[in-house]
């Protein structure tokens, strides 16, 4: 049903194709300059490969894919089951859950950060009895990675809600009516269905996580190979030269569309496994 | 037929108040542009500046009424980048003479450089750590969290120069730079940054402008002596693509005259080291010559209360 509807939208004329046309175009032209531009004006210095493999940038490239990639693992694990109980849910206090996940989304990064440093800095709520502990998390690696959870983890948690709603409950019941445990029904019925909803909520988040810049630099601070992400290595290389700045802003363009391309290959995948 | 007539009505109430806004949005813009008679005059000016420039600011607006004063302040460094990237500005005040010389290279500036203030370091302690970090010698303890500057920003590079110094001042002995460098937990854009991160308690301690801590609230100070420190010149220009050439100038008149003079004084900076030395372009290495003044402990009795 939705599917010719959909046909019909297309192969009929539309009002707006010409008007649709111009706004791609100067869409295209919009996003497409600005970033052309960076390769260009990166691939024109003459040492830009030996820049490209220099201890600074790999150094922070190597830190920005294992924060990102560690809190990753840990939004999917907690992310996963607490979207699913979002999408089956009924309760009125987890639809006040619900609408709080929304809320790093629209705050800016540095209010994020200075969330942050309320309560996990040295002074913090729960920061300071965790310093009476030993344990400080204020300029550390794990600083980036809790600043990156906070910011990246709604863009996973809303797109594997909306995936495990699409999932009907119906497919659920048939597989233990016939006798498979609700684990297993989980793991070879729902969550191959929304499989594609949570690689691209994986990726959408990913892409956060990486790109984040305010809430680190405000709660975990800028030191080489320590907290310096390719973010805000590339702010500390504009301080010293654009040539440097450039260097690293294509590294991490290259980086993020080879993880974004390997995340949409898969959640195509999915895709055409289901129709 | 009275429904298209309607449709088209409604059309036409809808462009009308499509043309309404617009009109109002050109409204607001040009509102903004032409200052009505107003000539604005927009400084660039270092980070440590900022609550000495904006009480300059309004003391030369009351002097000047004619003139409106918009301020930006950032890194010395960055400041001059987005300048050489062709950002507008009339003046450029810096916090060291190398962001200065390299903006004469990039031929941003209009004239000579005229040198307005100088200043010192001194480390920010956290109220927290004040126990723990009671002597410059702590600061090279291990359990100590240090925040610079980025090695770009004048202050950063300043703090560098000043623990060498220290290092070779006997008392402190040659592992001491190495030990502390090594307590450094973050290169910060700006001073500011260095400051906010102390007076939070995040950090430990912080190398900061005598300047800064004249208003700061949560920390305690240490006097770096004499023999180590070293005496930020702030030069001030004009630009030479600035809009309000001569704005500019009275400006700069302002900054060194007794009033402007005594309105930095009064937020911890330095006075101008001699009339001759006001032209800034003379030697660019004066750094470890020219000792802490004595208002050093005016502001470390501030820091102690």
């Amino acid at each position: 049903m939705a599917l010719v509807t959909g046909r019909r939208l297309i192969s009929q004329p539309t009002p707006g194709a010409g008007l649709g046309g111009a706004a791609t175009l100067l869409y295209v032209v919009f996003i497409g300059l600005p970033i052309g531009a960076l390769l260009f004006k990166a691939a024109q210095q003459e040492s830009f490969f030996s820049s490209l493999i220099s201890g600074p940038a790999l150094t922070a490239m190597r830190l920005s894919l294992v924060t990102s990639a560690i809190s990753m693992l840990v939004i999917v694990l907690v992310g996963t089951p607490f979207a699913y109980l979002l999408a089956r849910s009924r309760s009125p206090l987890l639809r006040l859950v619900d609408a709080l996940v929304e809320l790093p989304l629209v705050m800016p990064p540095v209010v994020a950060g200075v969330a942050m440093l309320m309560a996990f800095g040295r002074r913090g709520v729960l920061g300071a009895p965790l310093e009476d502990l030993g344990i400080t998390l204020p300029f550390t690696t794990a600083a980036v990675i809790l600043a990156q959870i906070f910011v990246a983890s709604p863009f996973f948690v809303r797109s594997a809600k909306v995936g495990f709603q699409s999932v009907a409950t119906d497919h659920e019941d048939i597989s233990r009516t016939l006798g498979v445990s609700p684990w297993s029904t989980f793991l070879r019925v729902t969550l191959p269905l929304a499989a594609p909803s949570l690689l691209t909520g994986l990726a959408l988040s990913w892409a956060r996580a990486v790109s984040e810049f305010g809430a680190t630099i405000m709660f975990a601070g800028n030191l080489t190979g320590k907290t310096q992400t390719m973010p805000l290595a590339i702010m500390s290389a504009m301080e010293t030269s654009l040539d440097t700045a450039l260097v690293l802003s294509v590294l991490l363009i290259l980086g993020s569309l080879a993880v974004l391309g390997a995340l949409g290959i898969l959640a195509r995948r999915h895709w055409q496994a289901e129709a | 037929m009275t429904s298209t007539v309607n449709i088209r009505r409604r059309h036409s109430v809808r462009a009308a108040s499509l043309v309404s806004l617009v009109a109002m949005f050109l409204a607001v813009l040009l509102a903004c542009s032409s200052s009505r008679g107003k000539e604005t005059l927009t400084v660039f000016a270092a980070a440590s500046l900022t609550q000495s420039f904006e009480e300059v600011a309004a003391a030369f607006e009351e002097a000047h009424p004619q003139i409106s004063v918009k301020l930006a302040f950032d890194g010395s460094q960055r400041l001059r980048v987005q300048l050489g990237h062709g950002a507008q500005a009339d003046i450029f005040a810096s916090a060291d003479e190398r962001q200065m010389s390299l903006a004469q290279e990039s031929g941003l500036l209009a004239g000579e450089a005229v040198t307005f203030a100088t200043n010192t370091l001194v480390v920010a302690v956290s109220s927290q750590a004040e126990t723990k970090v009671k002597s410059l010698t702590d600061l090279a303890q291990d359990d100590v969290r240090l925040v610079l500057a980025h090695p770009e920003v004048p202050a950063g590079r300043y703090a560098v120069d000043v623990i060498e110094l220290m290092a070779k001042a006997p008392g402190f002995g040659p592992q001491y730079s190495a030990q502390i460098l090594g307590n450094v937990v973050s290169h910060e854009p700006n001073v500011r940054g260095v400051l906010q991160k102390v007076a939070l308690g995040e950090a430990d301690s912080g190398f900061v402008y005598a300047s800064d801590v004249v208003s700061a609230e949560n920390i305690s100070v240490l006097v770096v002596p004499e023999e180590a420190n070293v005496a930020a010149i702030y030069p001030v220009a004009a630009l030479r693509f600035a809009a309000e050439k001569k704005s500019a100038e009275t400006f700069i008149q302002f900054l060194t005259s007794p009033q402007g003079q005594r309105i930095l004084h009064s937020h911890g900076f330095g006075p101008i080291p001699s009339l001759a030395g006001s032209n800034s372009s003379g030697s660019p290495d004066f750094r470890g010559e020219k000792p802490a003044s004595a208002y050093l402990e005016s502001i470390h009795a501030l820091g102690d209360s």
